[in-house]
């Protein structure tokens, strides 16, 4: 061979991470835009298109239990937030797998198909949402931005414990293959016990009580209230959601170190 | 150099454990080429991949002063889903290249496959030999002292190999391989010192033709005889195998008048 090869830079292992999780979240991004002509604006489609099905169906009679908001942007903030809890969770499952080609090189490590993946999740809903917002003001919604960290905090505390479900149904996957059928017939209720479609407090007390458990009812509940001042998330806190993404996050992150020889090996 | 101490793995088994290596030690001086002898399932590229870090031992250690590229084989390396460039570029950027570096090894890479505008398609549509092109000249792009390479010429036209064996020259200047092969007689052009595994246990040869003769007892020890003409063949028994293919030919020949003339069992044509 003629050309010279060139030696390959040396780095910390800070900056190799920093690197290789850079490089798998332009390689997400490629993939799953690169294959959509719509691209980008496939982001703030696929909401519209959820919450649209869903307005037709029975937005005439759930809007009247919410006065406060519009009802589109109430479903709109409901879904999102939970598309950011089982987001991750469902990217995780098959991390590993869909970058099994990738783990050739050494600095690539299992966690870091794994971090990529949630940073993605959480970078394009995190551009969705800003971007309602800003169409909402625009259309001359109400909408405070008083509490934006309020906000920040609901979303991150969401997509932790998405990704903390995420690493340990990731690790789960590559001991039982049933895992992801497993968590996608889990996940189909959450949109009728999340709050997504009625607010909390349309709903009998003792279902409110049953629902409380559910911490993605906080966190969707306190960033509704935090833009729109209005609405009352009472009974809710961020407390409870906090505490729980810390566990759960903890449990995966433990599960994942107790496995990583088992996930790095094929 | 690289020095293995007491390197143990093993997989998982429906009943109990399958031992790749057991308590292995030995040491890789530099500047060899080794070629990997053994039968399949002996761990061959799974110790490829051990000693380019890719995958944990269960137990013991690799130790080694020199650059390792990453295990070169058809199977990976590179994600389907994204195009050959894609590919490149993600090694680039995993490695911090800026962009004059990375557009560097794009041409280095390009000269060297010759894959056309299938560099732009993704990988997953390519033939064997195609990712084998790729892959070879990805790797060649890049400086180590060590190159592992696994069963990656097995699948190259002419030119593929004509190139490889050219690249073999040149890394041999500056580096050294480790090569797992079943092709004894690429081995032997590109190899000086053999490893021969086999059922858990792993031997340094420094000479390449003694760890050849060690396989090949081996095969002989463990060949299976049922079939007759496959033993009068490894065994180069010149007369039994002219008797066997007479036979054989009488065994056609009666096949086929049977075809000529079908017996009454066989539904009547019309």
């Amino acid at each position: 061979m003629p050309a010279a090869p060139i030696p390959i830079p040396k780095h910390s292992p800070w900056t190799t991470q920093r690197l290789v999780i850079g490089a798998l979240l332009k390689r997400e991004v490629s993939t799953r835009f690169g294959e959509y002509r719509l691209g980008f604006f496939w982001l703030l489609v696929q909401p519209l298109i959820g919450v649209l099905v869903i307005g037709v169906l029975i937005g005439s009679i759930a809007q009247r239990t919410v006065p406060e908001i519009p009802y589109a942007f109430f479903l709109l903030n409901g879904y999102l937030l939970m598309n950011l809890l089982t987001g991750p969770m469902n990217k995780g499952i098959n991390a590993i797998g869909a970058n099994q080609g990738l783990l050739v090189y050494p600095s690539v490590r299992p966690l870091d198909t794994f971090i990529a993946r949630f940073l993605f999740e959480l970078l394009s809903i995190m551009f969705s949402f800003s971007v309602f917002c800003i169409l909402g003001m625009f259309f001359g919604v109400f909408i405070s931005l008083a509490n934006l960290h309020i906000v920040l905090l609901c979303l991150v505390i969401t997509w932790c414990i998405g990704c903390g479900l995420g690493l340990i149904f990731g690790v789960a996957a590559a001991y039982f293959n049933e895992v992801d059928k497993f968590v996608m017939i889990l996940q189909r209720p959450l949109l009728f016990i999340s709050a997504v479609l009625f607010p909390v407090s349309a709903l009998p007390e003792s279902a409110q009580r049953l629902l409380l458990y559910n911490p993605l009812v906080h966190t969707i509940e306190q960033s509704r209230h935090a833009i729109f001042p209005f609405y009352s998330a009472a009974g809710t806190d961020l407390i409870y959601p906090g505490v729980f993404a810390i566990v759960v996050l903890s449990i995966g992150l433990t599960l994942f170190h107790g496995n990583r020889d088992f996930l790095s090996q094929r | 150099m690289i020095e293995i101490r007491n390197l143990t793995k093993y997989y998982p088994v429906k009943n109990g454990l399958r031992y790749v290596l057991r308590d292995v030690s030995l040491t890789i001086p530099s500047r060899t080429n080794l070629a990997i002898l053994g039968p399949n399932g002996a761990g061959k590229s799974t110790f490829l991949r051990m000693i380019g870090g890719e995958e944990p031992a269960n137990s013991g250690t690799i130790l080694t002063d020199e650059e390792i590229s990453w295990p070169l084989g058809l199977t990976s390396g590179f994600q389907g889903s994204l195009t050959g460039r894609e590919n490149i570029l993600f090694v680039c950027r995993i490695n911090g290249l800026n962009f004059d570096a990375s557009r560097y090894v794009i041409r280095l890479v390009v000269d060297f496959a010759e894959i056309g505008e299938y560099f732009d398609m993704p990988v997953s549509t390519y033939s064997s030999g195609m990712r084998g092109r790729l892959s070879f000249g990805l790797s060649m792009a890049f400086k180590f002292d060590v190159y592992l390479i696994d069963e990656l010429t097995s699948v190259g036209d002419t030119i593929f190999r004509e190139k490889a064996k050219a690249a073999f020259e040149d890394i041999r200047k500056r580096g050294s391989l480790i090569y797992v092969s079943h092709n004894l007689k690429t081995l032997r052009q590109a190899c000086q010192s053999a490893l021969f595994m086999r059922d858990g246990m792993a031997d340094f040869y420094p000479d390449i033709d003694d760890g050849i003769a060690a396989y090949k007892e081996y095969v002989r020890a463990h060949r299976n005889n049922s079939n007759p003409k496959r033993k009068a063949l490894l065994d180069g028994d010149a007369r039994s195998i002219a008797k066997l293919e007479k036979k054989e030919r009488r065994k056609a020949r009666r096949r086929r008048k049977k075809l000529e003339n079908p017996t009454d069992g066989s539904p009547p044509r019309n």
